[in-house]
Parts: structure tokens; sequence; C-alpha cells
């Protein structure tokens, strides 16, 4: 039986807004979700049922308070861990709008967090040449460039480069978990083919994958083992890759009510 | 009268400094300079017995169709010690002269140091300053654009922390049609440090079409922390361009969440951020040596 990689269990999250009167407002109101290594689940859903927030929550974004049940990955309660210290467990969160980091060295970056993650595991830290090498294996199955490596993180990146950038970090970075929030937005057709396809080659048996997508499109690529359907806060229905295609003949409204 | 004493140089930036400028110094036929051109507060014993009072007027010359490099160090210890000269470059039709200075002495230093620029035709002056020493410092430059297409570029970074204060101070004058400037001001403050930016542009009648753009970016690590800005235009022809701009700003929470969701340590995003707004304009110095020790001393400083 495969390995259990992450359990969220009647959680309530709720994020801090000063402009709210009370100062806060919960945006999670239950959600229950088991994810077990080698399967790739699927959480779709209107705008403003939470889904970037469970990824927020997930990741460790400053900001939200779980005010309410809980989550376990990796047999560790998730909240117990700083943002860093669930990535270098191996919790991956590739963003949907990724940020540009002015003047840092993309190579500087990969490399420093790789290093990261090798110093927490008690691996010995890639010096540049070694980075360099395997860097390049990566860079060529995601058909980039090596002069990615010499540009500053994500800056003056187009929308297809930051999303390629964000699937590069991840090959290199063999997470257990990887989330992706919305990966397919602000993709056009080619370069969504081989963010998908990088994804694919990712998929193993000792991976999970949480998809976090709005569109029914990615998922023509991507082909989940489940798909969760989300809206207030609470998945709603759960079922197989045939649920997206249902959705996307008959709409949110539609399953919702059914 | 030795005002401006070269002690033996131990650092690699300053063994670097020390080779071009030893070579210049003989080589300086366009250069009329009558103190050697790499000073150097030193914590040679010799600097405290002769005097903590460093000061000197002097000039240069850049002949027609030259490019110069003045590359200046000022470091060492002794915690009293003050500087305070005076630098006229005349920089003539074509000419070029590149002005790196990297002010990276004790905490206690106090320096004051003016520049006056004159371009001729075509002539470009480039100046870089890096202040990461003394108590209190000031930095002016004149710039006066005289002929035209004259070009005056001018790039500093004040890197401060527990009470310093840094002052930089432009004037830069267009008096001749078709000249164009660029400023851009860094500052990194701690503590309870305090920089303050004035940088002004006058355009004079007769100069149409300039191009001049002024840029000042703060970036405060604390609360005690202080910028003060102050640009001034003050424009008397029709045809020109000029712009200013200022950010005033803490390290940003989405970049320091990116860079904790890879698994990089909070220390050290910060650290990467920090060395990342420092270095963007360290990177402009096209000069190699110059650039080297900017660079090695930014990141040696930010992550002693």
């Amino acid at each position: 039986m495969s390995k259990t990689v992450l359990t969220i269990q009647n959680l309530h999250a709720q994020i801090e807004d000063e402009s709210l009167e009370d100062g806060k407002k919960e945006i999670l109101k239950g959600m229950n979700l088991t994810l077990k290594a080698g399967e790739v689940h699927a959480i779709m859903g209107p705008n403003g049922a939470g889904k970037s927030t469970l990824g927020n929550v997930l990741a460790g974004k400053d900001g939200y308070a779980i005010t309410q049940g809980g989550v376990v990955f990796n047999n560790e309660n998730l909240d117990d861990l700083g943002a860093d210290e669930r990535a270098r467990n191996g919790l991956f969160l590739a963003f949907q709008y990724p940020v540009e980091l002015p003047g840092v060295n993309a190579a500087q970056f990969l490399r420093t967090a790789l290093n990261a993650k090798r110093i927490e595991a008690g691996e010995k830290e890639l010096n540049g040449a070694e980075f360099l090498r395997l860097i390049r294996t990566h860079l060529a199955a995601l058909k980039m460039d090596e002069s990615f490596l010499k540009r500053s993180v994500n800056e003056g990146f187009s929308g297809g480069e930051k999303k390629r950038f964000e699937i590069l970090q991840m090959a290199l970075l063999e997470p257990q978990l990887a989330i992706l929030d919305e990966t397919d937005s602000g993709l056009d057709i080619d370069a969504l083919k081989i963010v998908s396809a990088g994804v694919n080659d990712l998929r193993a048996d000792n991976r999970a994958f949480l998809i976090i997508t709005h569109y029914q499109r990615l998922l023509d690529y991507i082909k989940p083992d489940f798909v969760h359907i989300m809206a207030d806060g609470q998945i709603v229905k759960s079922g197989d890759a045939s649920l997206a295609k249902e959705l996307e003949a008959n709409g949110y409204d539609k399953i919702m009510a059914a | 009268m030795p005002q401006f004493i070269i002690p033996k140089p131990t650092t690699r930036a300053q063994k670097e400094a020390f080779c071009f400028m030893a070579t210049r110094h003989f080589a300086r036929e366009n250069l009329r300079a009558e103190e050697p051109l790499f000073h150097m507060f030193g914590d040679h014993t010799t600097i405290l017995q002769n005097s903590t009072l460093h000061s000197g007027d002097w000039q240069g010359t850049v002949a027609a169709g030259r490019t110069e490099i003045l590359f200046e160090i000022i470091t060492g210890n002794p915690d009293d010690a003050v500087l305070t000269d005076a630098q006229t470059f005349d920089i003539h039709t074509g000419a070029t002269l590149t002005h790196v200075r990297m002010h990276i002495g004790g905490h206690q230093h106090v320096i004051h140091r003016k520049v006056t620029a004159k371009l001729a035709e075509n002539a470009v002056y480039n100046q870089f300053t890096l202040t990461t020493g003394a108590a209190a410092s000031r930095v002016e430059t004149h710039a006066y654009l005289e002929g035209e297409h004259a070009h005056v570029n001018l790039q500093g970074l004040n890197l401060i922390e527990g009470s310093q204060k840094a002052d930089s101070w432009a004037d830069i004058q267009f008096i001749a049609p078709n000249c164009t400037a660029n400023v851009e001001q860094r500052q990194i403050l701690d503590g309870s440090a305090h920089a303050s930016f004035q940088g002004k542009f006058h355009v004079h009648q007769a100069a149409q079409k300039t191009d001049a753009y002024m840029m000042c970016k703060n970036l405060l690590l604390s609360e005690g922390a202080r910028t003060s800005q102050k640009p001034e235009l003050e424009i008397y022809a029709d045809d020109v361009k000029c712009s200013h701009g200022t950010t005033t700003g803490q390290l940003d929470d989405e970049a320091l969440f990116y860079l904790a969701a890879r698994g990089i340590p909070a220390h050290k995003a910060r650290a990467m951020l920090i060395q990342a707004f420092a270095q963007e304009i360290a990177s402009k110095l096209e000069y190699a040596p110059a650039h080297t020790a900017v660079h090695d001393h930014i990141e040696t400083y930010l992550t002693k």
C-alpha cells in the first residue's frame, strides 16, 4: 500500500485582512483530503472557493491562521513548521504568480535552494561545477536555454518562462508533494504542453501532486487520478478524471446542484 | 606635505587598486595632480603620528579624446580621522573620466568631499561612490555640462548602520544643448542610520533637448533608520526631458515567502535580497577592477 503523504483533516483557516471589520475572514471551512504517494489530485472550483488559500496555507505563507483541524505532511504536523522547513522537507508550491527578484541571480538562487535541502538531509553541498552539470540536464529536458541561469529570478520573464522556471525548480528539488497553483494561467498552448510534459516526467511512485486549477484544459495534458470540486472552503464533490469533463460540459452550478 | 599616505595594501581590493593606481601615477601625463591619486586612511602608525586630518585640493585635466580612470579607496581604522578635499576635473572634448570611490574606512571617520566636473563637447564623467564607512560623510558633485552632447552618469550606494549619517548631493548644471545625465542613488539603512539625498537638475535656457533622469531607492532594514530626499528641477529651456523618482520600502514579504517556499532559511533569504538590491547598482560599474572590488566589499560587508 502506498505511503500517505498528506492528510488534511477538518481544516479551517482564516486570512488576516486589515480591511475587514474584525481583521480576519474564514476561507477554509472544514476541508478533508488525503494524498498518497504516486497519486495526482486535481482541485477545481469557481473563483473564491479557497483554492489558492489552500495552496498558501499548505506552503506556510504568513497572514493565514489554522483555527481548527490540521494538516499532517510526512507524519509531521505542518503547522509546527515554517515555510522554509516545509520546503526542505519536500513540499513544493509552484506559484500562480512567481515573484520577480531583481538582482538575484537565477543560478545562485537555484543552487542555494538545492543546497539548503541537501544540508537538511545531511548531504554534501554541491559546488558550482557539480551544480552546473545537474542543472544542464534539467534545462535541456524543459527546452530551456542556459542563458536563463544568468538572468535575475523571474525578472522580465514572459508568462511561459516563469512557469517553466517553476517546473525547473520542482525538477531540481524533487519534492514529495508538489502543489501547482493555477499553473496553466498565463500560458499559451505551446507553453502549456511543455509545462505539462515537465510535470508528467516528474510523476513518480514516491511523489504526490495537488493540482489547483480553474479550467479543465490543463487536465487534458496532466491526467489526474482524482478530481475534487471545491466550493466555499470545502470539497463538495470528488470523483475520477471524468468529473473534470463533466464540469467542463455542464459548469460548476449544475454539478454542485446535483 | 605628506597629506596623503599610501600604506602597504593588504586586502585583495586594495592590492588591485594600488597596482592600478601606481601604474596610473607614473603614466598620467594627462592628469596633472600634485598629490598621489590614491589616498587612503591607513591603520599604519605613521599616519596616527602625523596627523589625523587629511585635506587637499587638486585638479585633473583629461585631455581631448582620452579616457582616464580614477579609482580611490578610503579605508583604515583611526577612530577620529577626518578627510576633507576638493577635486576639480576638466574633461575636454570627447574625453571620458571614470571615477570610482570606495569610502570603506572606520565608522568614526568624517568625510567631506567635493567634486567639480566641467565637461566639454561629447565629454563623459562617470562617477560611482560606495560608502560603508564614516560616522558622517558628505559627498558633493557639481557638474557643468558646457559642451553639447556631454554626459554625466552618477551612481551612489550608501550602506550604513548604527548611528552613521551619509549625505549625497548632486548639482548638475545643463548649460549647452543636447546633454544627458543619469543619477541613481541607493541607500540601505539599518540601526538608526540616516541618509539624505539631494539632486538638482538646473537646465539653462540654451540647454534645449536636455535628457536627464534621477532616481533614489531606499531600503530600510530597521524601525529607526531614516531617509530624506530632495529632488529639484529648475528648468529654463522649453524642450527638455527631466524625470525624477524615489522609492522607500522594506524587504518585500512576497519575495521573502518565495525564497522560503524554496527552502531558503529566513536569515539567508534576507541577505540574498539585500545583496541583490546593492549589487544591482554595482553591476553597472563597467571598469572591471573596481567592479570586482566593490562587489567583493559589499558581499563581505553584508555577510560580516
